[in-house]
C-alpha cells in the first residue's frame, strides 16, 4: 500500500476510519457526501462514518434484535389470548355496539363469533397461558414476554406490514433496523449490520420492510437469500477463482490509489476500502450461511438441516448472525394469513415453527446472547373472533384480519422476562387493559438498545423524521 | 343456499337475543345505555381536551346540520365561538367551567326525552356517554373553541410578517456583477460570483481541466454517456477557438441529452411502472417518461413543460401530447389490495400532489401542513387543504396511445374479419332435404336442378323462415326506460346517453351499489331486462370496469326492483299489495345529474318479487340466479366475457299494474371485494305475457322479429338476417375463425392520466389530517404569503399559472438550484427539497439570484441554462483536490475546484454498455427488463417474474429500465437510485462493499467485460500496447499513464498464462460457452471449445482486464 497518499487526507478523516465494521471504514467519505448534501444527522451521536459504531444516548438493555416478522397476522385467539366467553357466545353475531364505529371493510358484520378449537393451559412459574398448539414455547414459558394489547393503525397486509416496520403506512420511510444501524452504527466486522432472510417468499410491504427509505443506502437491510447467492452478487463469477478475484481487486486497488494520488479526492479512498470490505464478505457470507459447523444437537434442536431452505435453518442463522455482531436481524415467514380454515392451517404453521423458535431463545440463553439480543415475535395485524365464510372467495371457517387487539412475545434484551401484559374484552375484540400502539412499541425496542425515540432523528424533505412519528410511549412494564 | 343458513357459523340471525345476551359479558368494557332513566351525568373525561381533535368531530357529525353554518335551529350556532357562548332562543348553552349547569350537557346526555339533542327523530343517534364525557370535560376546561384559536392565530401572522423577511420569499432580482481582481479569469456572470467569493476567502481557483477530462465530464452531464474515443480524440487535436463551445452545442443537441436529463426529472416525478404496495401489479405509464424526454430534446420551456404536466388536459385545444404529461400526477402509488377503500388512497394520493408540487415547484415543505398548521413557514393547515381543493376534481383514466403499427395491425385483422362476415351466406351449406321443401320441388325433378348459389340461397332462406318463426314467437316487446335520477353509493359519474343507458366512469371503488329511478313507461310490467353493454371508454371494451381486475366482466350481487309514486299505488294485477318494503337508499354521495323532479315528491318504495332469472351468458361460477338470492356474497359474473353484450331477464313475481306518474326504481348491488362493476347499461320492462327468456339478440332484431317480414324494409331485413348468419349453427367453422381473429386483434398501449371533472368534487379539511374526520368545506386557494392567484375560474390550470408566474419568488431559484446541483453535486442552496426559513442558507445567493432571473427573463430556456453553466470557467476547473484545499474547502462549497462524484446507478450501466459496444441507443418505448439475479423481483409479495429481455433490448439505457417499487432493480438499489415513491430532490451517494460486489460480479458487467474484450480483439491494434489504450479510452476516455498502462500489461501477462492452463475458466472467463440466463455449459464443452481456439485465451485475458477498467474508480466517475 502506498501510505503516503493517504498523507494528504486530513487526519480526521482518516481516524475516523480505524477500527469500524464491514462498511464502516468505506462508508466514511460518505460522511463528507452527507454534510455535503446537507443532511444533518442528529441524534446520531459520533462523527464516524455511518456505520462506524456510535454510543447510544444512555446506557443500552440489548445490542442485537431478532426480529421474527410472522407476516399475514397469525391469529392471537388461537395461540395467546383465550377467550372462554367465545366457546359461550359461537355462532352467534357481534353485538352492535362493539363493532361501532368500525372502519374495516373487510369485516362481514352479521358474521358469528367463532371459538378457538384449541386447548390452552398455563405454564412455567409465570403461568403464561398459551395455545395447545405451541408445546415447545411452552418450555420456555419463563423466559418470554406475552403482551396482549397490540394495536395497528391498517387492517390490509401492506400498509399495515410497512407500518409496523417503518412507522408509517406509506412506502418510503426507512425501516427499524435502518432506524437502528443510523442510530447504533454496526458491530459486524465482515457482515452488514442489518441482515433479513425470508424463507417462505417476499411480504406484502416488499422491499419497504426492511428499506434505508430516506437514509443512506448503507442502512438498508441485506437480504440474505437462501437460494443463489447468500448476498446478491458475493459469488465470483464463472470462471474467477479466489486467487484471480485477489489479483483483479489487488489492480484495482492499486490504479485507484494511483488516482487518489493524482487527485487527492477521499471519495477514492472509500472506495478502495469498499472492495477490500466486498473481499471480505465473499468470505464471511457463505461461512455464515454454512450450518454443517454447528453440532448436531444444535441442529436437532432447531430441527435445521444444513443446505436446506426453512424457517429453522433462519433461527439457526439469526443466531450466528447476532453472535458476529450483526446489529439487526429480520426473519419473515409470511404464511400466517389463515383467511379459510384457521385451525387446521395454524396447525401446519406452528407445527413449521414452534420448535425453531423456542430453540431460538433456549440456544441464545445458553450461550449468553439472550442478556443482549432482543426477540420479537409477531405480525402485521391480528385476527377476528368472527369467523370468515365466504363461499364466492373459497373461504370458511377463517378468521379476518384485526388490527384493534392481538398479541406479541418478546424474550432477551433487557425485557422482564414470564409476564402477561394487557388484556383484551371478553371477545377479545378490543384492548381494555394497557394498550401498546405499534409507535409504543417502536419507543419501545429503541429504548431497550439505548435509544431515545425522540432524539433519533434524521433531516429530509425539510423536517427532522423520527421512526415514531409524533407518537409512542415506552412500554416500562416490559422492561426488566 | 340452505346449507349456508345451517352452518351456525356463517350468520347469525338473532342478532337482537345475542346482543342482548352479550351485553352481560361485555359490560366491562362499556357503560350500559340501555337505562337512560335517573341517569347521572356521565362523568367529565379525565384529560386535557383539544377541540380539534376531541370536540369539533362531535359537533360536526351530530349538531352541525341544524346548529351549523348553514342552518340555525332556536337561532343556536356551535361554529362560531363567541355565537356559541351567546347560546340561542332558550338561552346560553355553555357555561364555561361549569360543565353540570351547562344546558348543552343536559341536552346531549338526554335528561329529557323532550329536550334530548341531538332529537330523537333527527336519525342522528344518541351521544355516547364517552363523548358527553368528552364535553363536560371540554366546558370544565374553559370551552376554548379552536387548539388553533387566537394563539395559533397569532403564530401565523408572526410568521407572515417573517415571510417578507426571508430572503427566498422576495421576488428575485437581477445582483450586479461583483467586482473581481483576476479580471482574465471569468468567461461569464457566473465566474464574477464565484471568483469573488474564492478571492474573499483567498483561495484561488483550479485551472482548467485537460480536453480529455472536459470532453468526458460534459458528455457525462449532457448526455449521460462517455464520448467515443474518435471524439474525444477530435476534441483533444481541434485548435479552433472555439472548440469547447461547439462540443456543448453538439452534445445539446444530441437526442440523449433528454435521456440524462429525463433521470433528473423522473427522480422529482417519482416515475415508477407498477403500482406500488402489496400487489404492486405493473402499470403503463411510459408514454409519460417518453414526454419527458420529448420535451427536453425540443427545449421545451420550463414554464409550459410545468403547465402541461400540471393541467395539460385544460389547455385550450389540448394535445393528445398535452394530456400525456399530466402523468406527472398519475405518478402517485395506489393500493390494490381487497377489501380497503379506494377513497381513501384515492385521498392519498391527492396528499401526495399537494407535497410534490409543493416541493418540486416551490422548494416548500407544503406537507407539514397536512396535519397542523407548517412550524415554520407561514402556511396554515387550512391553506395545505385550499391546494389540495385544486388537485381533487380529477378523474383518473388510462387512455390509449395510438401507435401506427398497431393501428394498422388491427385494420388488417378487422379487415378480414369483415370479409369473412360478407361471404357468411356463401358458406351457408346446401342441405338438399330442406331445399327441396323449401322450393317444393321433388326430388325427382333434378333435371331442372337450379344452379348451386340459387340452391344455398334457397337453403339459407329455408332455415332462416324456421329460424325467424320461432325466434318471434319468444320475442318479446321491451320498453327501455328513461332514467331520471341515478346515484352511485362510491362516488362512481354516471352519465346519460342517448339510448337512455347509463354509463360509469370517474372513480373506481372496489363495491358499489347503483340506484337509477324510472318514470314507468307502461301500466302493467311483466317483465324486466337488463343490458350490460360494451363501450369503447371501458377496459377491454367493457361492459365491466374494475379497481383490481379490469377485464372487461362484472359481477351484480343482488338487482332489486321498487316502485313509487304520486299515490304509491303498484298493485299486483291481481292480489292485494305486497308489504315488502326496502329501506330506504343510504347513499352518500349523488354524483349523477338528475332531472328538475324532485324526489320529495315520490313516495316511499315497495319492493317487487322478481323470478325465473334467465342470462343470455354466465360464469359457471356465477349464475344469474345469484342476482335474486338474498345474499350479497354471490352474484351473476360475467367472468371470460369481456367485448360483449349480456342480458339478463326476470319476470315479476305476478304482473304489477302501475299507475300513471309511478316511478321504478332499479337498485343494483355490486358487493364483492376484488370485483367488478357494471359500466355501462340499460333497463327495460315488458308488459308481456311471461315467460320471458333472455337472449343475446341485439334489441333492434328482437323489435324487427315482432313484425311480420313483409313490413320489414331491405334494410331490416339485411339486419335481422345478419344477426342470424352470426348465430347460425351451420356456420361454426366461421364463426370460429372470426372469433380467433377478434382474439388477435392487438390493444394500443395506454397511459394515465388526469380528466377534470365536469363537477368539482367537495373538499375537505381533515381534522389532524385524518382521511376519516373530515372537516369544514374548502375552496380552492394557494398560501396567502405568496403571490396572488389572478381572477378567474380556480382549476388546476390556474394553478399551473400560478406557479410559473413571474412574480413567484420561488420556482426560477428552485430549478436553477436543481440543475447546478445537478452539475455541482450540491446545490447553492444544500436542501434543494426546503427554500422556507428552516432551509440552509445559499453559498452565494447573489449567483443563486443571478440564475433564477437569467432562467426566468430568457424564456424559462433550459439550454441556455445549461450552456451558461458549462461554458463557465468555474465549470470548467479541474477537480483536483490539493491538500490544502481538502483542508480549507473539504466540501467544494466555494467551487475552487471543478465537480467530482460518482456518477448515478443508471449511468453506471450506460457506461459500461457504451464502453463494451453493447449500448443499444434506440429512444423511448415501453420499459425493459436487463438481467439481474434470479429472485429479487420474485421475491416480492407479487412474486413478479422478471421477464429478462433477451435481443436488443437487453442493452438499452439505464432510464428505460423497468421500475419496480416494491423491487427495485438489484443494481440501482445498492447504487442509491431514489425509492420510486416520494419527489426526490437529490440523490445521496454513498460508497458501499455492496457496490463493490455488483461491479464486480454482476453478471451484466461480465457481459460488458467481455463484449469490451471482444471488441478490442477485433477492432484494436496487433499489439498488447495498442489494445490496452483502447480499452482504457473507452472506459476512462484519456489515455493511459505509463505506469498503469505497465501494470495492465503485467496483469494480462498473467492471465494470459493462467488461462493457457486452464482452458475451461477461459472459455467462461471470455464468456464464449455462457449464453444469457442459461447459466454455463458443461465443462467439457467449455475445455473443448478452448483447445480448439487458443483466441479464447485472448478473449479470457483481455476480459480479465476490461473487468478491472470498468471497476475503476474513475470509471465510474464524472470528475
Amino acid at each position: 500500500m502506498n501510505r503516503s497518499v493517504f498523507s494528504t487526507i486530513s487526519r480526521r478523516y482518516f481516524l475516523s476510519e480505524c477500527s469500524l465494521g464491514l462498511g464502516g471504514m468505506a462508508m466514511a467519505s460518505l460522511m463528507n457526501a452527507d454534510a455535503g448534501a446537507g443532511v444533518t444527522a442528529q441524534g446520531a451521536a459520533g462523527d464516524k462514518g455511518p456505520l462506524g459504531p456510535k454510543p447510544p444516548h444512555f446506557p443500552a438493555k440489548a445490542k442485537s434484535v431478532i426480529f421474527l416478522f410472522m407476516g399475514g397476522g397469525p391469529s392471537q385467539l388461537d395461540l395467546f389470548d383465550y377467550k372462554p366467553t367465545l366457546k359461550k357466545y359461537e355462532g352467534q353475531e357481534v353485538p352492535d355496539s362493539v363493532l361501532k364505529g368500525a372502519d374495516l371493510p373487510f369485516i362481514e358484520r352479521e358474521a358469528a363469533l367463532m371459538a378457538s378449537p384449541f386447548k390452552f393451559s398455563r405454564h412455567g412459574q409465570s403461568g403464561a397461558e398459551l395455545s395447545e398448539l405451541l408445546p415447545n414455547l411452552a418450555k420456555i414459558a419463563d423466559d418470554i414476554s406475552i403482551v396482549r394489547s397490540i394495536r395497528t393503525d391498517a387492517f390490509n397486509h401492506a400498509p399495515a406490514q410497512i407500518f409496523l416496520n417503518s412507522g408509517s403506512l406509506l412506502l418510503g420511510r426507512p425501516s427499524m433496523g435502518a432506524w437502528v444501524n443510523y442510530g447504533l452504527g454496526s458491530e459486524a466486522e465482515d457482515l452488514p449490520a442489518y441482515v433479513v432472510m425470508n424463507p417462505g417468499g417476499g411480504p406484502s410491504g416488499g422491499a419497504s420492510c426492511w428499506t434505508n427509505g430516506f437514509l443512506p443506502s448503507a442502512h438498508q437491510g441485506v437480504m440474505f437469500r437462501s437460494q443463489g447467492d447468500p448476498v446478491l452478487f458475493v459469488s465470483n463469477p464463472p470462471g474467477y477463482d479466489t486467487k484471480m478475484q485477489r489479483e483483479s481487486l489487488d489492480l484495482i486497488n492499486q490504479l485507484n490509489q494511483n488516482h487518489l494520488g493524482a487527485l487527492g479526492d477521499p471519495e477514492i479512498a472509500g472506495r478502495i476500502h469498499s472492495y477490500e470490505m466486498a473481499f471480505r464478505l465473499q468470505s464471511s457470507a457463505p461461512e455464515l450461511m454454512d450450518l454443517s459447523s454447528e453440532s448436531q444437537e444444535t441442529l436437532d434442536l432447531y430441527g435445521a438441516k444444513p443446505g436446506q431452505s426453512s424457517f429453522a435453518n433462519t433461527c439457526l442463522l439469526a443466531r450466528r448472525l447476532v453472535e458476529r455482531g450483526v446489529r439487526f436481524v429480520s426473519c419473515i415467514l409470511v404464511d400466517w394469513d389463515h383467511h379459510s380454515d384457521v385451525a387446521g392451517s395454524l396447525k401446519k404453521s406452528c407445527g413449521n415453527t414452534d420448535q425453531a423458535t423456542a430453540a431460538l431463545v433456549a440456544d441464545l440463553k445458553r450461550r449468553g446472547l439472550l442478556d443482549d439480543t432482543l426477540v420479537i415475535w409477531g405480525g402485521e395485524f391480528g385476527r377476528t373472533p368472527m369467523v370468515e365464510d365466504n363461499p364466492a372467495l373459497g373461504r370458511k371457517l377463517g378468521r379476518d384480519h384485526h388490527p384493534n387487539a392481538y398479541s406479541m412475545w418478546f424474550a432477551g434484551g433487557g425485557i422482564r422476562p414470564g409476564q402477561t401484559i394487557g388484556a383484551t374484552d371478553d371477545l377479545g375484540y378490543h384492548v381494555v387493559e394497557d394498550p401498546v400502539h405499534i409507535h409504543d412499541l417502536h419507543a419501545t425496542i429503541l429504548h431497550l438498545l439505548g435509544l431515545d425515540h425522540t432524539k433519533l432523528t434524521y433531516r429530509y424533505q425539510g423536517r427532522n423524521f423520527r421512526l415514531t412519528d409524533v407518537s409512542g410511549n415506552v412500554v416500562s412494564k416490559l422492561i426488566a | 343456499m340452505s346449507s349456508r343458513r345451517t352452518n351456525r357459523f356463517t350468520r347469525a340471525r338473532n342478532a337482537l337475543a345475542c346482543a342482548a345476551a352479550l351485553s352481560v359479558v361485555m359490560c366491562a368494557a362499556r357503560a350500559d345505555a340501555e337505562e337512560p332513566k335517573a341517569k347521572p351525568l356521565p362523568a367529565p373525561a379525565e384529560k386535557a381536551i383539544d377541540f380539534d381533535d376531541d370536540i369539533n368531530p362531535i359537533f360536526q357529525k351530530n349538531c352541525a346540520s341544524c346548529h351549523g353554518a348553514g342552518k340555525q335551529e332556536s337561532s343556536f350556532r356551535l361554529d362560531i365561538e363567541a355565537a356559541a357562548k351567546k347560546g340561542g332562543d332558550n338561552g346560553p348553552a355553555i357555561v364555561a367551567g361549569d360543565s353540570a349547569n351547562s344546558a348543552l350537557i343536559k341536552r346531549v346526555a338526554g335528561a329529557d326525552a323532550d329536550t334530548i339533542m341531538p332529537p330523537a327523530d333527527s336519525g342522528i343517534a344518541k351521544l355516547s356517554d364517552d363523548q358527553v364525557s368528552l364535553l363536560r370535560a371540554w366546558i370544565d376546561q374553559g370551552a376554548r373553541w379552536s387548539a388553533s384559536g387566537q394563539a395559533a392565530a397569532d403564530a401565523l401572522e408572526a410568521k407572515r410578517k417573517a415571510a417578507l423577511k426571508h430572503w427566498a420569499f422576495q421576488r428575485p432580482q437581477r445582483p450586479n456583477l461583483p467586482p473581481v481582481k483576476a479580471k482574465d479569469w471569468p468567461r461569464n456572470a457566473i465566474d464574477h460570483f464565484v471568483l469573488a467569493r474564492l478571492e474573499a476567502a483567498g483561495i484561488p481557483p483550479e485551472s482548467e481541466s485537460d480536453r480529455y477530462a472536459l470532453i468526458r465530464r460534459l458528455s457525462l452531464d449532457l448526455t449521460g454517456l462517455v464520448p467515443t474515443v474518435e471524439e474525444a480524440a477530435a476534441f483533444v487535436n481541434d485548435k479552433s477557438p472555439d472548440a469547447y463551445e461547439q462540443l456543448v452545442e453538439r452534445l445539446l443537441a444530441s437526442p440523449h441529452y433528454g435521456e440524462r436529463w429525463a433521470l433528473w426529472w423522473l427522480d422529482i416525478a417519482r416515475y415508477a411502472d407498477t403500482n406500488g404496495y402489496e400487489i404492486d401489479r405493473p402499470r403503463s405509464i411510459w408514454p409519460y417518461r417518453d414526454w419527458v424526454i420529448t420535451a427536453f430534446n425540443a427545449n421545451m420551456p420550463f414554464n409550459q413543460f410545468a403547465v402541461e404536466q400540471m393541467a395539460g388536459d385544460l389547455l385550450p385545444h389540448a394535445t393528445p401530447q398535452q394530456r400525456i404529461a399530466t402523468g406527472f400526477h398519475r405518478n402517485t402509488f395506489y393500493n390494490e389490495e381487497g377489501g380497503h377503500d379506494p377513497e381513501q388512497f384515492r385521498w392519498e394520493a391527492i396528499i401526495d400532489r399537494v407535497s410534490t408540487t409543493g416541493t418540486a415547484f416551490l422548494g416548500l415543505t407544503i406537507g407539514c401542513a397536512q396535519c397542523h398548521d407548517h412550524k415554520y413557514d407561514p402556511i396554515a393547515q387550512n391553506e395545505f387543504y385550499e391546494f389540495f381543493a385544486f388537485l381533487n376534481n380529477d378523474d383518473e383514466p388510462f387512455v390509449e396511445v395510438p401507435q401506427d403499427r398497431i393501428a394498422a395491425e388491427r385494420a388488417s385483422l378487422l379487415a378480414q374479419i369483415a370479409k369473412i362476415e360478407t361471404d357468411l351466406a356463401s358458406h351457408f351449406p346446401i342441405d338438399e332435404k330442406a331445399t327441396a321443401s323449401a322450393t317444393g320441388a321433388s326430388a325427382e325433378s333434378t333435371a331442372k336442378e337450379p344452379p348451386l348459389e340459387q340452391r344455398r340461397a334457397a337453403a339459407l332462406e329455408a332455415k332462416f323462415e324456421q329460424w325467424r318463426k320461432q325466434a318471434a314467437a319468444e320475442a318479446r316487446h321491451w320498453v327501455v326506460m328513461e332514467p331520471i335520477h341515478w346515484t352511485s353509493k362510491h362516488n362512481q359519474t354516471l352519465t346519460r346517453l342517448d339510448d337512455n343507458s347509463l354509463l360509469a366512469s370517474g372513480d373506481l371503488p372496489e363495491v358499489d351499489s347503483f340506484e337509477i329511478r324510472y318514470k314507468a313507461p307502461l301500466t302493467k310490467i311483466t317483465g324486466l331486462r337488463l343490458e350490460a353493454l360494451p363501450h369503447p371508454s371501458l377496459p377491454e371494451d367493457g361492459p365491466g370496469r374494475g379497481y383490481l381486475i379490469s377485464d372487461g366482466t362484472f359481477f351484480l350481487s343482488e338487482i332489486n326492483l321498487a316502485v313509487s309514486g304520486s299515490a304509491a299505488n303498484a298493485t299486483a294485477a291481481n292480489s292485494p299489495p305486497t308489504n315488502s318494503a326496502t329501506t330506504s337508499s343510504t347513499a352518500t354521495n349523488n354524483s349523477a345529474a338528475s332531472s328538475a323532479e324532485t324526489p320529495a315528491a315520490v313516495s316511499p318504495p315497495r319492493k317487487l318479487g322478481l323470478t325465473h332469472p334467465t342470462a343470455s351468458y354466465s360464469h359457471k361460477g356465477g349464475p344469474v340466479s345469484n342476482a335474486l338470492d338474498g345474499i350479497k356474497l354471490t352474484g351473476w359474473h360475467t367472468k371470460d366475457g369481456a367485448g360483449r353484450r349480456h342480458v339478463a331477464v326476470f319476470e315479476t313475481s305476478e304482473p304489477i299494474a302501475l299507475e300513471a306518474c309511478s316511478h321504478l326504481s332499479v337498485t343494483l348491488l355490486q358487493n364483492l371485494a376484488h370485483a367488478q362493476m357494471i359500466g355501462h347499461f340499460r333497463i327495460s320492462v315488458t308488459e308481456e305475457k311471461p315467460p320471458h327468456q333472455a337472449s343475446d339478440m341485439p334489441a333492434e332484431v328482437e323489435s324487427l322479429l315482432l313484425k311480420s317480414p313483409e313490413q320489414w324494409s331491405p334494410a331490416d331485413r339485411s339486419q335481422v338476417k345478419s344477426y342470424y348468419l352470426s348465430i347460425a349453427p351451420e356456420l361454426k367453422q366461421e364463426h370460429k375463425a372470426i372469433e380467433a381473429l377478434r382474439k388477435k386483434l392487438p390493444r394500443q398501449p395506454t397511459t394515465m392520466v388526469l380528466e377534470a371533472r365536469a363537477e368539482p368534487r367537495v373538499s375537505h379539511k381533515y381534522v389532524r389530517g385524518d382521511f376519516h374526520r373530515p372537516g369544514p368545506e374548502m375552496t380552492p386557494n394557494v398560501p396567502r404569503f405568496l403571490h396572488k392567484l389572478p381572477d378567474g375560474p380556480r382549476n388546476r390550470l390556474s394553478l399551473a399559472r400560478w406557479l410559473v408566474d413571474d412574480q413567484n419568488p420561488l420556482i426560477g431559484r428552485v430549478i436553477a438550484n436543481q440543475l447546478w446541483q445537478c452539475y455541482f453535486g450540491r446545490g447553492l442552496v444544500a436542501t434543494p427539497e426546503d427554500f422556507g426559513t428552516q432551509g440552509a442558507a445559499p453559498t452565494h445567493p447573489e449567483l443563486l439570484d443571478w440564475l433564477a432571473r437569467e432562467f426566468i427573463d430568457g424564456g424559462w430556456d433550459l439550454k441556455h441554462m445549461h450552456r451558461s453553466i458549462v461554458t463557465s470557467a468555474a465549470y470548467r476547473q479541474s477537480s483536483s483536490a490539493t491538500p490544502n484545499k481538502v483542508e480549507v474547502d473539504p466540501e467544494n462549497l466555494l467551487i475552487s475546484r471543478g465537480p467530482r462524484y460518482r456518477v448515478h446507478a443508471e449511468l453506471i450501466r450506460d457506461v459500461a454498455l457504451q464502453a463494451s459496444g453493447l449500448l443499444n441507443p434506440a429512444i423511448g418505448g415501453p420499459s425493459v427488463f436487463p438481467p439481474q439475479p434470479k429472485g429479487v423481483s420474485e421475491a416480492s409479495y407479487s412474486k413478479f417474474e422478471w421477464p429478462t429481455s433477451n435481443g436488443p433490448d437487453r442493452y438499452r439505457r439505464g432510464v428505460y429500465t423497468f421500475r419496480k417499487r416494491t423491487a427495485m432493480y438489484a443494481a440501482y438499489s445498492v447504487f442509491d437510485a431514489p425509492p420510486q415513491n416520494i419527489c426526490a430532490m437529490k440523490r445521496i451517494r454513498s460508497n458501499t462493499p455492496l457496490q463493490g460486489l455488483a461491479l464486480l460480479n454482476d453478471s451484466a458487467m461480465i457481459e460488458a467485460a467481455q463484449a469490451l474484450a471482444a471488441k478490442v480483439i477485433g477492432e484494436g491494434p496487433s499489439d498488447d500496447q495498442g489494445k490496452l489504450r483502447l480499452a482504457f479510452e473507452r472506459c476512462l476516455t484519456r489515455p493511459p499513464s505509463e505506469a498503469e498502462a505497465t501494470k495492465l500489461t503485467d496483469y494480462l501477462a498473467v492471465q494470459r498464462k493462467r488461462f493457457e492452463s486452464d482452458a475451461g475458466d477461459a472459455a467462461k472467463v471470455a464468456g464464449v460457452d455462457v449464453k444469457p440466463d442459461k447459466g454455463e455449459a458443461s465443462k467439457v464443452n467449455a475445455e473443448q471449445l478452448a483447445a480448439v481456439d487458443p483466441a479464447i485465451v485472448e478473449r479470457a485475458a483481455w476480459s480479465a482486464v476490461a473487468r478491472v477498467l470498468l471497476n475503476l474508480d474513475e470509471t465510474i466517475s464524472k470528475e
